[in-house]
């Protein structure tokens, strides 16, 4: 127990480290006592482009890193614990490539049906796109739901997932086929994942949706501990394995449509933290492992925002790319760990 | 005093699905017993697990009622099904870093509150399951280290932990050495005592079963279900019906299987105590009957603590173990 309480506290100093570090490094540094002053709304006129940065641009992606982290953390962890397979993930049931459908038909049709790029429509256009991949997320997770209340087998479950995501994929494939150029490239962009195209109202809409979908996740832990058990000992034990099944996939589902709306598909952190936290705190009850992984997803997501732009980088790196580039060396590694733990 | 725990009446077992029905057992009526060890025997693919499934409510009946402490199993609402009947089944735990103590405390899911915290009373209860079946030194063990014993006694302390009145184990005894399956047996039958709870399980090990249970269940082939002491179904001839197959002969004076040997050739044993049988089970693996009368010209003398080979027409040989008897009589027979 003291172990955990020591980790819980250092991933705790992690995160307001990441934050302040996210606020204040960049294409333009700001030193971090300057930060503070911003943050705490001490107005200076001669600091009104640094406040700019961070008010504008800066802290609404820290925000967005953060809150996007805990939200793919937990419901990455949910999948593995339903579907008992270390490898399901938020992107491994097709919701990502639901998502992904949904905005690919918005970008990709609206320039080949109404003539008018969908790139070029500003803020309109961003709320298209948000509305859009929530829509295409939901689609596969009806979808994936109603046969959760057919099958019986959760690897039948997880294959259908991923084929629905291959029938995503190849359609989007084909709708790619009959784009433009500016709209494929658009769409491109879209699907390398980022947590700065969430800006100004529509990061209070996404904080806001997620603080209500994190708290009721956390309603689920003892039903994921069941869980861990197996369908026939859960029941046993008093659980209605049809309904929680069904709570448990759907809260995970909502999730990831929520942050793949607003960030885009955003791989292997839903995968790694909640293999990292298993390693780290050494245990697979919930009651540690949910808000465990809640903290490290946001400090991950948080470390791999502060990469992607890390001075050099000037652009700013595709997520997509530094999530990848840190998440499957932790799994790789995990997987490894574990095994000389077997052995010994 | 015995007390009626489970009641089948004309219970048909199976699946149905909307194409067909396949019934697997049918007109099944019997009893359970509380404080007694039951075990069901029968051939694989029978139905055990079926009647397994069935009475813990995994799957529904096809018709037929199941009573379990004078209610109808259908009557009961999950959670209070939950608090009694436990299962230990067969499949795998799949659960890394998990331990002892926390696999035992999920047993006590069906008590705890929203976020499944331990009460101070939940905690003695876990403690006590896990002191029933003497695994207190594996307690801060992790599950996935244990040896499959010790992962079923384990799961035994989980379903004690539910506090049940009944518990059902599906094959408890499989997967596990010889030793382990008598000391899982002998446990079995001691918390049927020391708990009064109603223990029925499903086994292969029928030597065990028919020495350690208070009560045996027979599934037949015809989908029959014979029940009885072990020792009032060898009277009359149920055991010895239901296992009447080549090679296997059922013992009725100790009522205990044996393996049948044939044999082909005879030989004169003389002799008597613990050798005197030693040597004749190993030449009857060798298919050779030997026998104090047997019409053999040939003789084997027990002397002592050595043995004389005497074959006709051969000069006698002394050997010292029955390896090297076997090794000598080759060259005869």
């Amino acid at each position: 127990m003291n172990r955990n309480t020591l980790f819980f506290t250092f991933i705790f100093i992690a995160i307001i480290v990441l934050v302040m570090l996210n606020l204040a490094l960049g294409t333009i540094s700001i030193p971090l006592a300057d930060i503070w002053n911003i943050l705490l709304g001490k107005n200076d006129e001669s600091q009104i482009i640094w406040q700019n940065i961070v008010w504008k641009s800066r802290f609404p992606q820290t925000i967005t890193a953060l809150v996007a982290g805990m939200g793919l953390s937990i419901s990455g962890l949910q999948m593995q614990t339903v579907f008992r397979n270390p490898l399901a993930g938020p992107s491994e049931l097709g919701i990502s490539s639901g998502a992904s459908l949904g905005v690919a038909t918005i970008i990709l049709l609206s320039g080949s049906i109404s003539g008018r790029a969908l790139s070029r429509m500003g803020l309109m256009g961003e709320v298209a796109i948000t509305v859009s991949a929530i829509i295409g997320a939901m689609a596969v997770m009806a979808i994936i739901l109603a046969i959760s209340q057919r099958v019986r087998g959760n690897v039948v479950l997880l294959i259908m997932g991923v084929m629905i995501g291959y029938i995503a994929t190849a359609i989007i494939g084909v709708l790619k086929f009959f784009s433009n150029d500016e709209d494929v490239r658009a769409y491109v962009i879209w699907g390398l994942g980022s947590f700065s195209k969430v800006s100004g109202n529509q990061v209070h809409t996404f904080v806001i949706v997620m603080a209500i979908l994190i708290p009721l996740s956390f309603l689920l832990i003892k039903t994921l501990n069941l869980m861990l058990l197996g369908d026939n000992y859960a029941r046993n034990l008093g659980l209605n394995v049809k309904r929680a099944r069904f709570t448990v996939i759907a809260c995970s589902c909502v999730l990831t449509a929520v942050v793949t709306a607003y960030c885009g598909p955003i791989v292997f952190l839903g995968l790694a933290v909640p293999h990292l936290c298993r390693t780290l705190f050494s245990t697979s009850n919930h009651i540690v492992l949910v808000p465990a992984v809640t903290l490290t997803g946001a400090a991950l997501a948080l470390f791999c925002n502060l990469v992607a732009r890390m001075p050099g980088f000037e652009g700013a790196l595709p997520i997509n790319s530094v999530t990848a580039l840190i998440g499957a060396p932790i799994v790789i590694s995990v997987l490894f760990g574990k095994r000389k733990n077997e052995v010994n | 005093m015995k007390t009626k725990s489970i009641e089948l009446r004309d219970l048909a077992i199976g699946y149905k699905n909307r194409q067909s029905v396949k019934v697997v057992a049918q007109h099944i009526d019997a009893q359970i017993f509380g404080s007694e060890l039951t075990c069901l025997l029968g051939a694989n693919g029978i139905g055990k697990s079926t009647l397994l499934r069935t009475l813990s409510a995994f799957q529904p009946k096809l018709s037929g009622e199941v009573f379990i402490h004078g209610q109808e199993i259908g009557a009961y609402s999950e959670k209070a099904l939950a608090m009694l009947i436990s299962v230990v089944l067969t499949e795998r735990l799949d659960i890394k870093n998990m331990s002892v103590h926390e696999l035992v405390a999920l047993g006590r899911s069906p008590y705890t509150g929203f976020w499944g915290k331990l009460t101070p009373k939940d905690h003695k209860e876990v403690d006590k399951a896990i002191s029933l079946v003497k695994i207190t030194h594996l307690t801060h063990r992790m599950v996935h280290t244990l040896s499959d014993g010790e992962r079923q006694k384990a799961m035994i302390a989980k379903a004690l932990a539910q506090n049940t009145p009944v518990i059902f184990l599906d094959e408890p005894t499989a997967f596990l050495d010889f030793p382990s399956k008598v000391e899982m047996m002998q446990l079995l039958h001691r918390l049927s005592r020391e708990t009064q709870k109603t223990i029925f399980l499903s086994t292969h090990d029928l030597e065990l079963a028919l020495q350690i249970a208070d009560k045996i269940w027979l599934m037949d082939d015809r989908a029959r279900i014979h029940v009885g002491t072990p020792e009032d179904l060898s009277l009359n001839g149920d055991l010895s019906n239901f296992f009447a197959r080549k090679g296997i002969l059922f013992d009725k004076d100790t009522g205990l299987f044996r393996v049948e040997n044939d044999f082909d050739r005879q030989i004169r044993l003389v002799g008597h105590g613990q050798r005197y049988s030693m040597i004749r089970k190993a030449l009857l693996r060798n298919r050779i009957l030997a026998e104090r009368n047997a019409p053999s010209y040939d003789t084997i003398e027990i002397v002592e603590n050595r043995i004389l080979l005497s074959i006709e027409n051969q000069p006698k040989i002394w050997v010292d173990s029955i390896e090297e008897l076997l090794e000598k009589m080759k060259n005869y027979y």
